[in-house]
């Protein structure tokens, strides 16, 4: 089995050997999105209107929470040394966890959003576009994610770091998923979010790769 | 008197500044097919420092370094996983720097084969070490992917038999044309030279 | 040749010139401050439709314009640090951080001391304070980075990394935060834009700007040399502590 490949399935296990596995991730993101009725109201056509985005603010805060420890069990027994020294591009690894992270953290938030959608009154016809905004634009969260887990690991209140760095950066993405995922199949805001996530695709790993080796030394 | 054959790695004038700290400089030496290093010196004289700068973990302050052959690090650290399994630690890093090998007969080699599928988590320290080393078996030798070993304390909490595996270890790698250089505080049943830290400007 | 931000430990030629510039620097920003005080709040004429509230404008505009320069300036000085290693480079960019923060506050204030009359209301999530927002807490995280990175040199790249990583997200951010803003607010609000440029209103904008700029670059200075100090006394610190410890191992 190729380089690449042995670092997603071996990330890939490990996530599901360890505590949990995805269903921590879940269950914090469902919480989350029975809070929002308790604040607003159960006012079904208010949480209709602010379905999408009240789901999308989750699956971002599930993800965040997930992210601190992407690189952190790596830096502390003496792995991402060894990774630093591979013959796969250390950005290719990135891509590896990030593309494991996605699968073992996103991918169930999106397989229980069906259920959870009724939490929210989400229109029938929006959960297709809503499902779809997802598949593009929360691979930009891992990417962009592992820059802040790599620029933070092993600190001290690194989680909480994390997410101050990584939030702002979000905002592109949520923005255009949101409104991509209240809409149209192919319209604007889709096309914006695919776009912003290609984008990270070709720069967070350089980026990601770059904090990994300043991390270390 | 050793006849000195192609160097394949050469170190030349080395600092290692850490933080305010100049842990060492003037440090050279050159090691050819077949030869191995020895580094030794009190704790906190930068022999770790030294095997990362190699590696390219850290920088160096000053000097030059060039080699041409790829190398592998064993730290401090064992970088196993507990939730997965002997094989499965083991054929995971060897997969990722690109090896060959028996991976059976590695384990077998240092006396793992029997708890190959046991999770890593239960192992001993002793163990542990044995594992980490066990990966180096796919890299035997002067013609494999990483002939340059570079080994921190590789004996740290091995008992006298996994000494005697770790010496035999090295002698076959270095008999094939490989090279070590290893940080020790209790010395290696191997022929090497000595890089002494703790004082300025050594050299082999 | 030294690699490491140990060469930082004495820039002097550095030290010795802003030394001998500061004070003169100082005298020309406070000049330039106290007339451009007085153009923008006594000499300018006020707003037919705003009145009084228009002078906000004065403060307003040259604050988000250096919350943005300061941003790119600090961004300009990461990729130098990176690039070249030089360690005055990741100190003034660390410098300058608090001090470009400290004007992105004083632009959403104002700004939104301005808005209100207009507005009706303190926070109307318009395009251009929205992304001064945003711009607001990447200057947060980076400062964050380098209060919780305890060693300098990795605190230095890995707080540059991040702020370039900013910079390259910004025009999207400010991109989607438009387009938002549309999708959303399809009234239009009134933007706080000043009235018609006019040399009565220019003036008085331009020169303000400029005692901005001036200020923020004395004080980024100041602030710099501070660093620096700070960096050579800890390093003084340190090897008191070595010379106590250290234990000459002798060649046996």
């Amino acid at each position: 089995m190729s380089a690449f490949w042995s670092l997603v399935m071996r990330d890939i296990k490990l996530a599901g050997r360890l505590g949990g596995g995805p269903f921590v991730g879940l269950g914090f993101f469902i919480i989350v999105v029975t809070m929002v009725p308790f604040g607003v109201g159960a006012d079904l056509p208010l949480l209709s209107r602010i379905g999408p985005g009240v789901l999308w603010v989750a699956v971002l805060l599930a993800t965040l929470l997930s992210l601190d420890r992407l690189f952190q069990a790596d830096f502390e027994d003496g792995s991402l040394d060894l990774f630093l020294m591979s013959p796969l591009p250390v950005e290719m690894q990135v891509l590896a966890k990030c593309l494991a992270h996605w699968i073992t953290n996103t991918v169930p938030l999106i397989i229980a959003m069906p259920a959870v959608a009724f939490l929210v009154n989400l229109e029938t016809g929006i959960l297709g576009p809503l499902l779809v905004s997802l598949l593009v634009g929360t691979p930009s969260l891992s990417l962009i994610g592992a820059l802040g887990a790599a620029l933070t690991v092993g600190v001290r209140r690194g989680g909480l770091v994390l997410s101050l760095i990584v939030l702002p950066l979000y905002v592109p993405a949520l923005i255009f998923g949101a409104a991509a995922g209240s809409g149209d199949l192919m319209g604007t805001p889709m096309l914006f979010l695919g776009a912003f996530s290609l984008a990270s695709l070709a720069l967070a790993p350089f980026a990601a790769a770059a904090a990994l080796r300043i991390s270390v030394s | 008197m050793r006849h000195r054959v192609t160097t394949i790695l050469e170190v030349s004038d080395l600092a290692c500044q850490r933080g305010t700290r100049r842990l060492f400089e003037g440090v050279s030496f050159a090691l050819g097919r077949g030869e191995a290093l020895v580094i030794t010196g009190p704790n906190g004289t930068g022999k770790s420092s030294l095997l990362r700068i190699l590696a390219g973990l850290l920088e160096e302050e000053d000097g030059e370094i060039s080699h041409d052959d790829e190398m592998l690090y064993l730290g401090h650290l064992d970088a196993l996983k507990p939730q997965m399994s002997v094989m499965e630690n083991l054929r995971f890093w060897v997969s990722l720097f690109g090896g060959t090998g028996d991976l059976d007969a590695a384990l077998e080699r240092f006396g793992l084969g029997h708890i190959r599928d046991l999770t890593a988590g239960v192992l001993s320290a002793g163990q542990r070490r044995r594992l980490t080393l066990a990966r180096f078996c796919c890299f035997l030798g002067g013609d494999s992917a990483r002939p340059i070993w570079l080994m921190d304390e590789p004996d740290s909490a091995l008992d006298d038999a996994g000494r005697a595996l770790l010496d035999d270890l090295l002698k076959e790698h270095l008999s094939l044309g490989g090279v070590v250089l290893a940080a020790t505080h209790r010395g290696l049943g191997i022929e090497a030279g000595e890089l002494k830290l703790g004082e300025v400007g050594m050299g082999a | 040749m030294a690699k490491s931000l140990q060469r930082f430990a004495n820039p002097a030629r550095f030290m010795a010139l802003s030394g001998a510039v500061l004070p003169w620097a100082a005298a020309a920003t406070a000049l330039t401050l106290s007339v451009g005080l007085y153009l923008a709040l006594v000499a300018s004429p006020p707003d037919y439709q705003q009145g009084e509230t228009v002078r906000m404008m004065y403060v307003h505009v040259p604050s988000a314009w250096l919350a943005s320069a300061g941003y790119a300036s600090m961004a300009l000085a990461c990729a130098v640090g990176l690039i070249w290693r030089h360690p005055l480079a990741f100190a003034s960019a660390k410098a300058m951080a608090p001090l470009g923060a400290a004007f992105t506050f004083l632009a959403l204030v104002t700004g939104s001391l301005w808005g209100k009359p207009m507005w009706g209301a303190y926070w109307v999530w318009d395009a251009r304070l929205t992304s001064v927002l945003v711009l607001f807490f990447i200057y947060l995280g980076y400062i964050a980075l380098w209060e919780v990175i305890e060693d300098f040199g990795r605190a230095a790249r890995a707080t540059s990394v991040f702020c370039l990583a900013g910079a390259v997200n910004l025009p999207v951010i400010r991109f989607s935060v438009d387009w938002w803003n549309t999708l959303h607010q399809p009234a239009s609000v009134a933007r706080l834009d000043g009235p018609a440029i006019h040399s009565s209103i220019l003036t008085p904008l331009l020169v303000m700007a400029l005692g901005f700029t001036l200020l923020l670059l004395v004080l980024t200075l100041f602030r710099t040399r501070t660093e620096i100090m700070e960096r050579r006394a800890a390093s003084l610190e340190m090897q008191q502590a070595q010379a106590g410890m250290t234990v000459r191992a002798q060649n046996g």
